[in-house]
């Protein structure tokens, strides 16, 4: 990416937490409305996580399907990675709004339970990828894995709804200031991801060719 | 045309495996009255705890998924394992197709999974003393449906874990959060099988639970799809 | 609203270390990417001298 998207990328971020910060109304209706605005943190947290775990999935199928390229492969797992800490963060930033909002970080929420679970989820998929040792088979085996648990996972945000009592507002209806501000941050967080998978794949690129060069010199 | 002799010899050759050694068969059982016992001397001991009809129902429910989680990890795995240890992965690529590989073990492993829930379930009901109010029908229905489940997941996961070098609980890691959905359902239905939130008769406990049912076979289709697709792709190579 | 700026400065501050450490990542991947391709190309160059 050229280094004035990134500039720019850097003050839009700041731009939007300073709008989170003086533009945002406190949310009425809440027990400490002025801390309501983790939202705008919030959300895009959570939009951030689920493009890169659709991209991990994609191309992980990709992989499988279509002629099992290593870059691939690279792909898959960066986006992997960034998912979990995108979706750690969303659990994090979740927290603190539930602490104070709802009396207790963790309420086994059908939204905290999925996220959860996602976690999970990426938290296996690595112990799978460090059990095995041939590069091709760990590529195929992890990405059948991260494809079938991407068929899967939808199903899990359409079934646990129907068991545990929610604690989410399913009627909310944002403002327009608080549309503004949730979705520049999420383009802003989507645009990080994006430049962190691109560090990623390069890293990825450059170990192998440092590798392809040990090898013509030994 | 459909394969179905293929799904049939590979069907065979696992339970004849299965049948020599009897490990996966002994180990499970062994695990599951095992895990029976735990529950039995952890809720019944002296002094007995005081639960109401309801929560000994619930408490039963949720032990006896967690038995069947548990006692599927530790012997669905064996069925792509085996192959690899001993090296007939290649001979089975040549004799049959991927699918009807798949669907051979998946049967076998739910065969498997089947015969140790009709064991355990009834064993840990009444060692809980939680089968007051059952509908056995719908027992048997949700039990039924939920072990397809499990074996299908757990069949497809263990072709992956076979890949791995340190095999010892990857199988439960890999599948739990797969199987989440499943497990949500599954211990709803049986707490509606046995009398929790249900007037007596067979219509009440039902209405409760057919949604729980239909999310069961929904999760079996979907994952007996899911693994075939991607089957194809692992075991071609 | 006053009493937001110094809360907002600690975010925009964190903000600022958290860019600050993907430029200085992004920079050293650059570097170790030059580095890997003067190797390289200098180790074609030899080949062929030394066919």
């Amino acid at each position: 990416m050229a280094t004035i998207a990134k500039i720019v990328l850097g003050i839009l971020t700041g731009v939007f937490t300073a709008l989170a910060f003086l533009y945002l109304k406190p949310a009425e209706g809440f027990p400490r409305p002025e801390l309501a605005r983790i939202v705008a943190l919030h959300l895009p947290n959570a939009m951030a996580a689920i493009v890169a775990a659709f991209v991990a999935a994609i191309f992980g199928w990709k992989y499988l399907a279509r002629g099992r390229n290593p870059l691939d492969d690279a792909k898959s797992k960066i986006a992997a990675v960034l998912a979990a800490i995108f979706c750690g963060l969303t659990t994090v930033t979740g927290m603190v709004f539930a602490q104070y909002q709802w009396g207790a970080p963790w309420n086994w929420d059908p939204k905290q339970t999925c996220i959860f679970l996602l976690l999970l989820i990426y938290a296996a998929y690595f112990v799978l990828r460090a059990g095995i040792e041939d590069p091709e088979k760990k590529g195929a085996t992890a990405a059948a894995y991260i494809v079938f648990a991407g068929v899967m996972t939808p199903l899990l945000g359409y079934v646990i709804p129907k068991y545990l009592p929610s604690l989410h507002p399913t009627n909310t209806k944002f403002d327009a200031a608080y549309h503004t501000v949730i979705w520049g941050m999420s383009a802003c967080l989507i645009g990080i991801f994006a430049w962190l998978q691109n560090i990623g794949i390069r890293y990825e690129q450059v170990k192998g060719m440092a590798q392809q060069l040990e090898e013509e010199m030994a | 045309m459909w394969g179905v002799r293929e799904i049939h010899a590979v069907f065979l050759k696992e339970l004849r495996t299965e049948w020599r050694t009897k490990v996966a068969l002994s180990s499970t059982a062994l695990f599951a009255i095992g895990g029976v016992t735990l529950a039995a001397l952890a809720l019944r001991g002296n002094p007995p705890l005081a639960l109401d009809d309801p929560s000994r129902a619930s408490v039963a429910a949720g032990l006896l998924w967690i038995l069947l989680f548990f006692t599927g990890a530790t012997g669905l795995g064996r069925a792509f394992a085996l192959e690899e240890e001993r090296g007939t992965a290649l001979a089975l690529r040549l004799t049959a197709r991927a699918s009807a590989v798949w669907i051979g073990k998946f049967l076998a492993n739910a065969l498997l999974i089947l015969g140790l829930a009709i064991i355990a379930t009834p064993m840990l009901i009444t060692a809980l003393d939680a089968g007051r109010n059952v509908n056995a029908l719908l027992l048997t229905c949700v039990v039924a449906s939920g072990c397809i489940g499990i074996a299908a997941t757990m069949t497809f996961a263990g072709a992956l874990v076979a890949q791995a070098s340190a095999k010892s609980g990857l199988l439960a890691t890999l599948s739990l959060p797969a199987l989440a959905p499943l497990f949500v359902a599954a211990i709803h239905g049986t707490r509606a099988a046995l009398g929790v939130g249900t007037r007596l008769g067979i219509a009440p406990a039902f209405q409760t639970g057919m949604g729980d049912l239909q999310v069961l076979a929904s999760y079996a289709v979907i994952s007996v799809t899911a693994a075939l697709m991607l089957f194809d792709y692992l075991w071609n190579d | 609203m006053g009493e937001m700026f110094p809360l907002l400065a600690v975010a925009l501050l964190i903000w600022a270390g958290i860019f600050g450490f993907i430029f200085v990542v992004d920079r050293k991947v650059k570097a170790l990417e030059e580095r890997v391709n003067r190797e390289l190309a200098l180790t074609r160059k030899g080949e062929e001298a030394i066919r």
